[in-house]
């Protein structure tokens, strides 16, 4: 049996590239999958999981789908872990041996690759009640239309991260999504057709991702006019507006020992406006039904 | 005198953001009873509602410490329902920067208002009540290592610091026999909204967005308000009377300026804010 050859069409698409209606319909496809997923999950959790034991959980359901490929593997995050705390090293970002109880956090960070469209979500839920969390919760939704606002502002990427972390600072949270690899905010993802796909990973990251990433952070850093940053975060590398593309946006809060966040792609378009993929995902839907005390909240700019 | 903050009552000014903030977050993990006071409703407001998560009982007042009918209430207020504080952090603050030749007039009232009368406000008011209560405490005033030394286009800032730091060291020792610790907290560059605040005056406001630079200069020092929250903490517990300097940089300006104050006097007139 003849093996697959890479055909010469069959390479990754990124930018301005992946506009078009059947790709974005392909990644809004591959996020509700994904969101799916952990929210299929969410109601497997029981004391006494490990961290590992859920993730292992998301890669079964996301077998049972078809999904084989990954932009990153699953993390699955529980207690102090979800403000991402005592993580000394990269290694201990992948899922340890945390054994869930009663009351703690939890967070599902998984970015698999459907049909060859990567996604990338993060899910914040919690075994049992508490208030804080859903006060994190609520307050991790200005911070969606602060983004949507900076880049259809046409602001520099480095600003509008420190307009969110200083959204962050009003709220009295800290910022988590420093501690990310580069402290990104988001990174863009790519198309890569199935055939030219690598399953294998590396440190949690998909070998296709790694092949994506890797190459344009390290031509990134030739300065402005080079090839942008595919990754968003405050330094001067990120002093230029949002590029066209998808970017997949997470801000994390944290306070104590919990953590929130929600990841979601944006679109960004050659004109410079932008909108969410989809506005049908939980931590939108949810917070609707979250009660209980309201905060006045300042938004990017300082509009109320 | 060491204090165990379970179950004490503590007042903070200063608490809707910043090192006020994160020391009521400290306080509210040890189970103190707070009463939060800022001129920013929303900001005190929301302080309170987080400590309340982390279990605390947090009362949240809008006071302008400058204005002395306003304290006088809220002392009037807080004597009713607590008796005598615990523990008072002077932690209000505003700032300005400006060649002092240039600088208006009334920034000086401003800065005065809130930097040494709230302070001031604070001290006579709630200390009074803890001298006549006997049980010892402590009060913490927070000045700035522009209170130790004094860079260029910072008079006015610098002015009302060594202030805070002339009368608490004097209130330390009217204190002492009434086992009331007084500790000058000095903090160096640390990322507040002090910074992106800060009114401007003369040739400095004119210059656009200083302000950002020196918030953005800040940041990237990376020294944040939690830690600030830690070491003030820590004072309090342990009852430590004193000046105390906050981040290296702090320490540098408290010893160079004791040890080698003319050599430090030649690097001040060359550097500074202008």
């Amino acid at each position: 049996m003849p093996l697959p050859t890479r055909s010469k069409s069959a390479h990754s698409l990124d930018g301005s590239d992946l506009l078009r209606p059947e790709h974005l319909e392909g990644f809004r496809r591959a996020q509700a999958l994904a969101y799916r997923c952990a929210e299929a999950v969410e109601k497997e959790l029981r004391p006494g999981m490990t961290e590992q034991d859920v993730a292992r959980c998301i890669e079964a359901w996301l077998a049972d789908h078809g999904v084989h490929g990954y932009f990153h593997r699953p993390f699955a995050w529980f207690a102090e872990r979800t403000a991402l705390r005592g993580l000394r090293t990269d290694l201990a970002f992948l899922p340890s041996k945390r054994r869930l109880e009663d009351g703690m956090p939890v967070i599902l960070d998984v970015a698999p690759i459907v049909e060859g469209y990567a996604c990338d979500i993060g899910y914040a839920c919690k075994l049992g009640s508490s208030p804080l969390h859903d006060q994190m919760l609520r307050d991790l939704m200005p911070h969606r239309q602060c983004i949507l606002d900076g880049v259809r502002a046409q602001k520099d990427m480095s600003r509008i991260y420190r307009e969110v972390d200083l959204l962050i600072a009003q709220q009295g949270y800290e910022n988590r999504h420093k501690r990310y690899p580069f402290s990104v905010l988001a990174h863009r993802v790519s198309y890569t057709p199935p055939a030219a796909h690598s399953e294998r990973a590396f440190l949690g990251f998909g070998l296709s991702a790694l092949a994506f990433l890797v190459p344009k952070v390290l031509a990134s850093a030739g300065g402005k006019g080079a090839v942008q940053s595919p990754l968003w975060n405050g330094h001067r590398r990120c002093d230029h507006p949002v590029t066209p593309g998808l970017w997949a946006v997470e801000p994390h809060l944290g306070f104590a020992d919990v953590g929130v966040k929600w990841e979601e792609l944006l679109v960004v378009d050659e004109a410079g406006d932008a909108y969410w993929l989809d506005d049908d995902l939980p931590h939108v839907r949810r917070v609707a039904t979250l009660g209980g005390t309201r905060a006045r909240l300042t938004l990017c700019g300082g509009a109320s | 005198m060491k204090i165990e903050l379970c179950n004490r009552s503590v007042l903070i000014t200063g608490a809707g953001s910043g090192i006020g903030r994160e020391v009521a977050f400290a306080c509210a993990r040890r189970g103190a009873r707070l009463w939060l006071v800022d001129i920013d409703a929303s900001g005190v407001q929301r302080t309170a509602m987080l400590c309340s998560m982390l279990g605390a009982r947090a009362e949240a007042r809008v006071v302008d410490v400058s204005s002395t009918p306003s304290m006088r209430a809220l002392a009037d207020e807080v004597h009713q329902c607590e008796g005598a504080l615990d523990v008072l952090v002077n932690n209000a603050g505003v700032g300005v920067a400006g060649n002092l030749v240039e600088t208006d007039l009334s920034a000086w009232d401003f800065a005065y208002g809130v930097n040494v009368k709230g302070v001031v406000h604070g001290c006579r008011l709630f200390g009074a009540e803890m001298v006549a209560a006997k049980r010892g405490g402590h009060i913490m005033n927070v000045a700035s290592a522009a209170g130790l030394l004094a860079p260029r286009g910072m008079s006015v800032y610098a002015a009302t610091k060594f202030a805070v730091v002339g009368l608490s060291e004097s209130l330390r020792a009217e204190l002492r026999p009434h086992g009331i610790a007084v500790t000058t907290l000095c903090p160096g560059v640390v990322d507040t909204a002090i910074v992106r605040n800060t009114r401007l005056e003369g040739s400095l406001a004119e210059r656009s967005g200083f302000n950002e630079r020196m918030a953005a200069v800040y940041k990237r020092r990376g020294y944040g308000p939690g830690r600030v929250a830690a070491v003030a903490l820590a004072a309090i517990e342990q009852g430590r009377s004193g000046v105390l300097p906050v981040t290296p940089e702090a320490w540098g300006m408290y010893l160079a300026k004791r040890l080698a104050p003319e050599f430090v006097g030649l690097l001040t007139a060359r550097g500074g804010l202008i």
